[in-house]
């Protein structure tokens, strides 16, 4: 799954660490985030959309064939 | 329930991480304890005679060890109490969900290492001592009786 942490965190001109310490990890945790080794949890995927303020899908992407869903697309939301 | 929540619940501020890391420090008393207690088994067994020389040593190392290392636990958890900017980064380090992950992994590892070791010196072990042959073989079990165990319990909480 990738994610925009990188380039938001850019965006709005925060360190690694600050980010790390808002939203309680380390910061190993928010570099293997960012290179995308590590997929969040579904409360930290969610800490983190809210310190942005976003929704969690403006921040993680989901990949459908990257996750090996390649059928009944109608059940994620296409129609 | 004092054991439960010492080291199994979530801790998700510091002021529940400082209340954690008083439950654990009633622990240390029970810890030492079981180290002077070794300490005494080995001057018990000194006095008996010099073929359990062996085992004495083995247990004055280890109550040593004991004793040394619920002192080092003692004087880590009251640094800690009594730094807030430490408590923080120490409370990181502990919950960090990567963290978290990464020792499951590594504890999954390294038990079915060890689950497949046993085994193999349990078949090799047969043609040479029984007596090691039933210890590992005990050991595999209580394994697997602790795994479904384990997979009984989580299943109802999950």
């Amino acid at each position: 799954m990738k994610n925009r942490i990188q380039e938001l965190r850019k965006e709005w001109r925060i360190t690694q660490s600050e980010l790390a310490d808002t939203v309680d990890v380390t910061r190993q945790t928010i570099i293997s985030l960012e290179n995308g080794r590590y997929k969040a949890s579904l409360v930290l995927a969610h800490k983190i959309a809210q310190y942005f303020g976003m929704g969690i899908e403006d921040v993680f992407i989901f990949d459908l064939e990257e996750e090996n869903v390649c059928c009944s697309n109608h059940q994620y939301g296409n129609p | 329930m004092l054991f439960k929540s010492s080291i199994w619940e979530p801790v998700n501020t510091d002021e529940e991480y400082r209340e954690t890391l008083k439950r654990r420090k009633k622990f240390i008393p029970v810890l030492m304890l079981g180290g002077a207690a070794s300490i005494a088994v080995s001057l018990i067994l000194m006095q008996s005679g010099e073929e359990k020389e062996f085992l004495a040593g083995l247990y004055m190392g280890i109550g040593c060890g004991i004793l040394g290392a619920g002192a080092v636990w003692f004087l880590r958890i009251r640094s800690l109490l009594k730094d807030e900017k430490k408590l923080r980064m120490k409370r990181l380090q502990e919950y960090d969900e990567r963290n978290v992950q990464l020792n499951l992994k590594a504890h999954n590892t390294a038990g079915v290492i060890l689950i497949f070791t046993g085994y193999v010196i349990m078949l090799v072990a047969g043609f040479f001592s029984m007596e090691v042959f039933w210890t590992v073989w005990a050991l595999v079990m209580l394994y697997f009786a602790l795994f479904i165990t384990g997979r009984i319990i989580y299943g109802k909480v999950m």
